[in-house]
């Protein structure tokens, strides 16, 4: 079992948006370079986008090992392959991540990027995802340990 | 042959002068059913939305109410396949208008396409269904074989109508913005949704990227300049085409 973290964010913390299906689900790619797509940093919830706290300016393997059958059973839900997390600092973004308690399932690791108040409008909610799609590509993206890419 | 009475808004690989709108439904309907290895269908009737269907004045629209379990999930099966077919199966190239038969002319067309929908929904959903075949053959076979005009709520029909829409304008954009960002060292990637409601492409070039996403009602460009993230809106997308075009060139590229 993980431990807890503190209520409090940390400025340094890494959080990670789960991410599903293949390469072309995920990354518009050119030349190899890839690029997330819109859509992983989108939802259709009016306020909070989830995310998990992946650690303290670095990426914890217990905590990757205790969320990854969480993300492996919203792939099930989805009806898609559970392949990781796009990571993102939230050094620049601060002041509207939060931890929270997850829908559906038991994480103690839930976090959201609070959108309602900065991102009212649908248009200011597809330019932040935009910046978070920038902002993720600073960090490699944290692969699920259960992914199987001749599975998917 | 029944006439269309609205045009389907498809990119025509031929000049739509040298051949309209109905005999271009007719040459590829007819095209994908010599492909399934059957003779062509003379006078294949044609069909455009009819202005009342699935408006609040139809009454042949079926309630979510629907307490018949098994008309209900026949129902949302076929919605699913259609709606699959339009969003996810249907190349951008074959984009057009969802054509839907009301009750009233269902009657009126031949059991050619009784088959077709027995091959949609054998296959378990519409995706099977792509190549030469328009939108308006799948709704057809669909509506035909359930003998039924009620087949979308409306708000299915509404989003595949919408979604067929955004897709169209998009196949507009994509044909003018691509070749002006590859002059630019950009390559584009294929339309997806972006899960708000928007069909959107990216350009990228290297570290690059600029994201073009369309709405019903407005065309939205993402863009980055010296490090600083940029948003430029554009109501009516529609009409705004050739004032995208003069943005990017102006502004982004």
């Amino acid at each position: 079992m993980v431990e807890e973290p503190d209520q409090e964010i940390h400025k340094k913390e890494i959080v990670g948006r789960r991410a599903f299906g293949k390469d072309k689900d995920i990354f518009s790619t050119s030349d190899g370079v890839r690029h997330y797509k819109i859509d992983v940093f989108t939802d259709k919830r009016s306020d909070g986008l989830s995310v998990d706290r992946l650690g303290i300016g670095e990426v914890l393997a217990k905590r990757v090992r205790y969320l990854d059958p969480l993300g492996v059973a919203m792939g099930q839900k989805r009806g898609k392959v559970f392949r990781g997390w796009a990571a993102v600092s939230v050094t620049s973004i601060h002041d509207l991540v939060k931890s929270t308690a997850a829908d559906g399932e038991t994480n103690v690791l839930h976090a959201e990027i609070m959108r309602g108040d900065e991102f009212p409008t649908t248009r200011q909610k597809r330019a932040f995802a935009y910046e978070l799609c920038d902002l993720a590509r600073k960090l490699e993206f944290v692969e699920s340990p259960s992914y199987e890419p001749e599975a998917a | 042959m029944m006439l269309a009475t609205t045009r389907p808004t498809v990119e025509y690989d031929v000049e739509p002068d040298r051949i309209g709108a109905p005999a271009f439904v007719e040459t590829a309907a007819n095209s994908y059913i010599m492909k399934a290895g059957r003779d062509p269908v003379p006078h294949m009737p044609i069909v455009t939305v009819d202005p009342v269907f699935g408006g609040y004045d139809d009454p042949n629209v079926v309630s979510d109410d629907d307490d018949n379990r098994a008309a209900s999930e026949g129902r949302q099966r076929c919605q699913q396949a259609i709606f699959s077919y339009f969003s996810k199966a249907m190349p951008l190239a074959l984009a057009t208008e969802p054509l839907v038969l009301s009750r009233e002319r269902k009657n009126m067309f031949a059991q050619d396409y009784g088959w077709i929908f027995a091959t949609l929904l054998g296959a378990g959903n519409a995706g099977a269904f792509v190549g030469s075949q328009l939108p308006a053959t799948a709704s057809l076979g669909l509506l035909d074989a359930t003998k039924t005009s009620a087949l979308f709520d409306r708000t299915a029909y509404h989003a595949i109508q919408s979604a067929s829409h955004m897709r169209t304008m998009m196949n507009s954009y994509s044909a003018t913005l691509e070749p002006i960002f590859a002059s630019a060292g950009y390559s584009s990637s294929e339309a997806y949704e972006d899960g708000l409601g928007a069909l959107v492409v990216d350009f990228i070039r290297s570290e690059d990227r600029v994201t073009l996403a369309i709405e019903e009602n407005e065309a939205q460009l993402l863009y980055s300049k010296f490090g600083e993230f940029k948003t430029a809106e554009f109501p009516e997308p529609s009409a705004s085409l050739l004032a995208v075009v003069e943005f990017v060139e102006k502004n982004i590229l």
